[in-house]
């Protein structure tokens, strides 16, 4: 690595002094702003106020919760589904191209584009899944308006526009694997599930890691479909925590949005550096 | 090598940003701040105009104004307003159309005021809304303007002041918050305009058993179902005179005053009654179904008029009648009303003549005729010695003067309280959903009011 230095140092420059205007700068002033009543041209130092407020507030906490809801059966779905749609595609199947294809095709479409043509399926009563149900004998469902069946709905939509990513790394990651170990495993008398187990599952490790780590980030910093699906209703039941920080820098309480998102920062660094060594530290066993 | 090649490449572009950047920034010392894009046009046009003025008798040939704003049922009336205006002084008015509504747009005219980039006249609501934003920073003083000061009603004249200085003029009429009705409906099962809220539930129970929507409800927009909590405050105004100060000063609470609290409470009264669909429905589909004569009432905004009247002409709206949200005194039936939004200058603008010029035509006679022409009013206006056009509502002649001419009419909380929740309209849908009490709502609404009060720096102990 270090036998002859390709690059002067100096290169690195104007990335250090690009990734201080946007992030470093901003990040150190928005903790000063936490600590105030600001609205954009007059500050007013206030303490921790901002934060007891927040942490007594029912919007963050239900953010908090739902944040987490997200992540275990959104994260957790992505990872398991896209691994078992991956591994189908790879398998020896006529329209191979033609599904990978169709795989990928939900994230072509914008989130905003995706809420609203789901918000018309989930309509509970001209929504064409509720028409579905209907014919088969049941009775309608208010998909998006029930607040205990909101939350698993906007899952369901987020699954289905997270496949396509994570399809696609898995199935790079599997093709990779040296056919010579199925070979090997075949005349070893290994088939089907055994294969997938002492196999493509280890192989595959790190994919596996990659997908969880983006997934649980991007629930993490999910907002786009949710704000286009629900706009975080009913009431609160479908907020994250992004959301409802968006709604409070809405209203103009921009000293308590900036305070939410310095929690917000401080707990994705919790989850994630920890997530990471662990995933890291799997990956090289 | 080929990695060197792609890293030389790398780097020339974001070399190439950097210059990018560094030469767009010199650029804004030139433009003073105050003027949109399109201010080098005006300038432009300004000097062009000035050759043109020997021949043209128009006072402000060649000016052109900016103007902010956002959809708004009225546009048509709008515009028509802006071309008499523009033939007669001679001055161009760009529409900048942002397209955001609601807490979107408040951002929006927000960062646009505090950068500097604010258009030469805002439209924006009056009110809580406005004064959060610190009007006497940002607009121009009407108040030495007798033209405009006297030909304004005293009540909206207080809901775009601060202090001794007044800001703004009515886009539209007054309208109110109340019970839409459908008449056709009442006469079929035989009911009465109820003067009590109890009697007002009793003729919803028996259009619910008569098969009706008793009430149609739109959730789906997110600010529909507030109009009932807000379209009660004629009722704790009557209650608790002083309840505007009280609040402000953070000593009178929704969840402690029993006529306050029924202004939450009101929304649980209706749960049994609104359509079951209400989390979908939108204002639109609303408008819509309770237009085509499904649901007997639809607690709205008389603006929802207009609306209807664009899709579906006089006969419907003919059709439809308002009442107050009703009290516990048959004898005190009062309405609540709402402000129209209102039209502001910039007070850096270059062209405040031209402006004023154009706020003084705005409110003449022959504006608010053109205005009424294209969007028949949803209320009295505000305009003093202003006629009513000929094409009104009859929900507008008969059932909205009447509480005018009987003086029980009040503004609408916001027009007099500062303080604002704009997380209301959750609160109510969590309430409808059965998430929370009545009681839990009330103390929520007051400590998110409280939160408001934190933000414009009044001291509660």
């Amino acid at each position: 690595m270090n036998k002859s230095k390709m690059y002067h140092n100096g290169f690195v420059f104007p990335v250090i002094l690009i990734f201080s205007i946007f992030f470093i700068i901003p990040m150190v002033i928005s903790f000063y702003f936490s600590l105030t009543v600001w609205n954009l041209d007059s500050v007013r130092f206030i303490g921790l106020d901002n934060f007891k407020t927040l942490l007594h507030s029912g919007p963050l906490i239900t953010g908090f919760k739902n944040t987490f809801i997200y992540i275990i059966f959104g994260s957790g779905g992505v990872t398991v589904i896209s691994f078992m749609i991956a591994v189908f595609l790879t398998s020896r199947i006529r329209t191979k191209n033609l599904l990978r294809s169709v795989v990928f095709f939900p994230n072509l479409v914008s989130s905003v584009a995706v809420g609203i043509t789901f918000i018309a399926l989930m309509h509970p009563s001209k929504g064409m899944i509720n028409a579905l149900i209907k014919a088969l004998g049941g009775s309608s469902i208010s998909f998006l308006g029930d607040p205990k069946i909101a939350i698993f709905s906007t899952i369901a939509v987020m699954l289905w526009k997270g496949f396509s990513i994570a399809t696609v790394i898995y199935i790079a990651g599997i093709t990779s694997i040296d056919p010579g170990y199925f070979e090997a495993a075949a005349i070893d008398g290994a088939h089907g599930w055994k294969k997938l187990r002492y196999i493509t599952i280890p192989l595959t490790k790190d994919s596996i890691n990659t997908v969880l780590m983006l997934s649980v980030i991007g629930s993490f910093r999910n907002f786009d479909l949710i704000w286009a699906l629900t706009g975080g209703g009913p009431g609160y039941a479908t907020d994250n925590v992004a959301s409802s920080i968006y709604k409070q820098y809405t209203l103009g309480f921009y000293g308590l949005s900036t305070a939410g998102n310095v929690i917000l920062l401080i707990t994705t660094a919790l989850l994630i550096f920890p997530l990471q060594r662990l995933l890291r530290g799997k990956g090289d066993e | 090598m080929r990695r060197k090649v792609i890293s030389i490449i790398l780097l020339a572009t974001l070399v190439f940003n950097m210059v990018g950047c560094g030469k767009a920034e010199p650029a804004k010392p030139q433009e003073p701040g105050q003027q949109q894009n399109t201010g080098n046009e005006a300038r432009e046009d300004l000097d062009s105009g000035n050759g043109a003025d020997t021949e043209d008798t128009k006072p402000f040939e060649g000016v052109t104004l900016s103007l902010m704003l956002t959809n708004t049922s009225g546009m048509e009336g709008l515009q028509a307003v802006i071309e008499k205006a523009e033939e007669k002084f001679g001055f161009k008015i760009e529409l900048d159309n942002t397209g955001s509504g609601g807490t979107e747009y408040n951002s929006l005219v927000r960062t646009r005021l505090i950068s500097g980039e604010m258009a030469d006249i805002l439209y924006y609501n009056a009110g809580a809304v406005l004064k959060k934003q610190h009007p006497e920073d940002y607009f121009m003083d009407l108040s030495g303007n007798k033209a405009i000061m006297e030909r304004l009603d005293e009540t909206f004249i207080k809901t775009v002041s601060v202090g001794k200085e007044t800001y703004g003029v009515p886009v539209s009429s007054s309208q109110a918050g109340g019970i839409l009705y459908n008449k056709a409906k009442y006469k079929e099962l035989g009911l009465e305009v109820p003067h009590t809220w109890a009697d007002f539930l009793a003729n919803c129970e028996k259009a619910k058993e008569a098969g009706e929507t008793a009430v149609i409800s739109s959730f789906g927009s997110g600010w529909c179902q507030i109009v009932p909590s807000l379209g009660n405050y004629y009722n704790v105004h009557s209650a608790y005179p002083d309840f505007a100060e009280r609040l402000e000063a953070g000593k009178a609470k929704f969840a402690e005053l029993p006529e306050a609290t029924k202004s939450i409470s009101k929304c649980a009264d209706l749960i049994p009654y609104i359509n079951e669909d209400f989390m979908a429905t939108t204002y639109d589909d609303a408008c819509d179904r309770f237009a085509q004569g499904e649901g007997v009432h639809f607690i709205m905004l008389t603006q929802a008029l207009s609306n209807i009247y664009s899709l579906y002409g006089k006969e419907v709206t003919d059709n439809i009648g308002v009442f107050g949200v009703p009290g516990d005194n048959p004898d005190d039936h009062g309405l609540t009303i709402w402000m129209p939004n209102c039209l502001y200058g910039n007070k850096d603008s270059k062209n405040k003549d031209a402006i004023m010029a154009f706020f003084e035509f705005y409110i003449s006679d022959e504006a608010l005729d053109t205005y009424a022409s294209f969007s028949p009013p949803d209320g009295p206006y505000l305009v003093k010695g202003f006629e009513m056009p000929e094409n009104v509502y009859p929900l507008v002649k008969e059932d909205m003067q009447a509480y005018f001419d009987a003086g029980k009419v009040y503004p609408a909380m916001e027009f007099e309280v500062s303080l604002e929740d704009g997380q209301f309209a959750a609160l109510i849908s969590e309430l409808t959903l059965g998430v929370i009490s009545t009681e839990k709502a009330a103390q929520t609404y007051d400590e998110n009011l409280k939160q408001s009060a934190i933000q414009l720096g009044y001291q509660w102990d």
